[in-house]
């Protein structure tokens, strides 16, 4: 089964890519940033989801854009993430949503194609102060993930 | 544009536009990264995932 994705618009760079989500609320540019977290010997990554807020020349990823299409929007997001680690397979990549509420949604994400993330990827999650390895039901504050 | 192959649920449409700005810069793209440094620095990481070759 394919998943109905958005087009993947990328950087010149291996870090940066966009897509516009489409729905009642009409066409909305999101970013999506890895950045490169330098205090770290490994090649750590933080994955940045947010709104480009064109009028105020901002980045935003607490915006609720309510624009009707979450599995497509995480279904790109997730795209976007098997793309970046095509390219950078020693990336370790640390997600987190900016509220629980968003974190949650990361998680049903997950949950909802486990069996493919899971053959391809290195999947942790933190929980009751400590990582362990991701199971579909538990509830977790952040997620770590890297190639397999 | 190099050349990848990525999970088939996962493939999708991927454009290079060399013109498109990168935000990286963008102060709440930075202050999420260093959100990220400080829950690491406090927590640490899975050890698994460290230097893997």
């Amino acid at each position: 089964m394919n998943l109905e994705k958005y087009t993947i618009i990328k950087g010149p760079g291996d870090f940066y890519y966009e897509f516009f989500s489409e729905g009642p609320k009409g066409k909305i540019r999101k970013i999506v940033r890895f950045t490169p977290l330098t205090d770290y010997e490994d090649y750590y990554y933080n994955l940045y989801l947010g709104d480009w807020l064109e009028a105020e020349h901002r980045a935003s990823d607490t915006s609720v854009s309510n624009n009707k299409d979450r599995e497509k929007v995480l279904a790109t997001v997730a795209s976007i993430v098997f793309h970046f680690t095509a390219l950078m397979p020693q990336a370790i990549i640390f997600a987190q949503g900016s509220t629980a509420s968003r974190t949650r949604l990361y998680q049903i994400g997950i949950t909802s194609h486990w069996s493919e993330i899971n053959e391809d990827f290195d999947l942790h999650g933190f929980r009751q102060d400590k990582w362990e390895r991701f199971q579909r039901n538990n509830n977790y504050e952040a997620f770590l993930l890297r190639r397999k | 544009m190099r050349n990848i192959s990525l999970n088939k649920k996962f493939n999708a449409d991927v454009v290079v536009d060399k013109n498109i700005q990168d935000h990286g810069n963008d102060p709440a793209v930075q202050q999420k990264a260093k959100k990220a440094v400080a829950f690491l620095k406090k927590h640490g990481a899975p050890k698994s995932l460290s230097k893997k070759k």
